[in-house]
């Protein structure tokens, strides 16, 4: 465990994010609870995925920092002309992702392994687990999200939310303290929405600390425990979903209006 | 249609030394092939390096590499070097250095484009799940790469194959050396020629086969 006692697993100080001259993130300040669930809605562009990637550091923030599990985080120094320097940085960051799941719009599962080693990979390669321990979790992670099968198949073999469900159960095997969702559900056909968004609500249950992108109002409006719209790269409001049915901002209205009935 | 006879028997009577020069030619570019292989990957990596220090240097070899002419390198590596008196090499040695550095270069494109043609997500994903960059690139990057890359690389080995023809010019005793020689004294060069180039062919179809193979094993859970 670690020497926090404070309630907030993770926080971001002023976090922004730049690409080149384009601000995607303007300073942003976020505390997440431990077991708490925060769904991030808003239009595309308006810097949703961005702030999830800059949590784990995929896309690290151009200024700001993140605090996460009590150990502080801040923008990685470029060493472009010795990229080597970079690398005891590079080692705290990956330590802080394999304590952080994410899963992705696109599953981004290895097509050239099998279900059981896309899980097993991480267990091996970061939990440092031996072959037969990351197969047996790899096996059991899979069996929770109902892949038990499919554990010799190549993902070519898998349907969208098959791939997804390998995902997330990748994701979980690394035992994580948060799980980061990037619209989970958006590339998958309408069917194999509703077994994703279970599992996703069953983890939730369970105690799971979340953020999640989604444009599944309803998986927002019941599941989370605090919403959160963004918009141009800010965030617009935040509150409850009992308070996101009478939004304070016009453009949150608006948007919510132009996503129930589109 | 011929207007004269093709004389097997020459060939046939020159078999045992032109399968013997065959053998060295195979082995020369095999060789080359290799180093170009291993040369490449390092070369492809800096190559796409943010740091100039590295990328400068890379790109250089790699220009230099695809833009002077075998032959070229061949009389550089193995004349021109002596002469100067910087070192001497064998034609073997000199035949295996300038195809394996010749090939360098080609090999080093082949990786870099192969290495782009993974998805973004791969390397995210990979990221995500705590794999260092080292880690992610050997057992998640890497092996999507190769597979791209076998195709154009069973290419390279056929160019330097056939690039391994000029190292008669040497006096490297291959098979292409061979055919010359026997074509001379017996005042046959049709047929050793054709000899020659039959047996190249032959060389590229086994290659490509063994390519298939190794393609085959690379594209486990992917649709061809």
């Amino acid at each position: 465990m670690s020497a926090t006692t404070t309630s907030s697993l993770l926080e971001l100080r002023q976090v922004t994010k730049q690409f080149g001259a384009t601000t995607v993130l303007q300073p942003t300040d976020l505390q997440v609870r431990r077991g708490e669930v925060v769904c991030v809605i808003g239009p595309s562009g308006s810097g949703k995925s961005t702030l999830l990637r800059c949590v784990n550091f995929i896309a690290p923030p151009s200024t700001g920092s993140i605090v996460f599990d009590g150990a502080e985080y801040t923008p990685p120094t470029d060493h472009r002309w010795v990229p080597a320097l970079g690398l005891p940085e590079e080692r705290r960051l990956t330590r802080l992702r394999s304590e952080i799941g994410m899963v992705f719009q696109q599953f981004n599962v290895f097509p050239h392994l099998t279900v059981r080693e896309n899980v097993a990979i991480g267990c091996r390669k970061t939990c440092g687990l031996g072959r037969k321990e990351a197969a047996e979790r790899a096996l059991a992670e899979l069996t929770k999200v109902g892949m038990a099968e499919k554990v010799d198949a190549y993902p070519e073999q898998l349907s969208g939310g098959q791939k997804q469900r390998v995902a997330i159960a990748r994701a979980l095997a690394l035992d994580p303290k948060l799980m980061l969702f990037d619209e989970a559900t958006s590339a998958l056909d309408p069917e194999l929405v509703n077994g994703i968004l279970a599992i996703m609500r069953e983890l939730a249950e369970a105690g799971m600390t979340m953020m999640v992108v989604t444009h599944e109002m309803r998986f927002a409006m019941e599941v989370a425990d605090r919403v959160i719209f963004m918009d141009r790269g800010c965030i617009v409001e935040e509150g409850t979903p009992e308070q996101f049915k009478d939004p304070q901002h016009e453009r949150t209205r608006t948007f919510l209006r132009s996503i129930n009935h589109g | 249609m011929l207007v004269f006879g093709f004389d097997y028997s020459v060939i046939s009577d020159n078999q045992d030394a032109l399968l013997d020069g065959l053998v060295l030619t195979v082995e020369v570019a095999a060789l080359g092939f290799l180093l170009a292989v291993v040369l490449g990957l390092p070369l492809a990596l800096a190559g796409r390096s943010r740091s100039p220090l590295a990328r400068v240097p890379a790109m250089l070899w790699i220009a230099l590499a695809r833009g002077v002419p075998l032959l070229i390198v061949i009389f550089w590596l193995y004349y021109a070097a002596a002469q100067e008196g910087l070192f001497s090499l064998t034609a073997f040695v000199a035949g295996v250095l300038s195809l394996g550095l010749t090939g360098s270069g080609y090999m080093a494109e082949i990786y870099r484009t192969a290495l782009s043609a993974v998805p973004v997500g791969q390397y995210e994903s990979a990221a995500a799940i705590g794999l260092s960059r080292i880690t992610a690139f050997r057992v998640i990057i890497l092996p999507q790469a190769v597979r791209t890359a076998i195709p154009p690389a069973m290419n390279l080995f056929v160019m330097l194959l056939k690039g391994a023809t000029l190292l008669s010019v040497i006096g490297l005793a291959d098979m292409f050396y061979t055919a010359k020689l026997v074509a001379v004294n017996e005042f046959k060069p049709f047929e050793l020629y054709t000899a020659a180039a039959v047996l190249v062919i032959a060389v590229t179809l086994v290659a490509a086969l063994g390519a298939g193979l190794v393609e085959r094993r690379f594209s486990k859970g992917v649709r061809r």
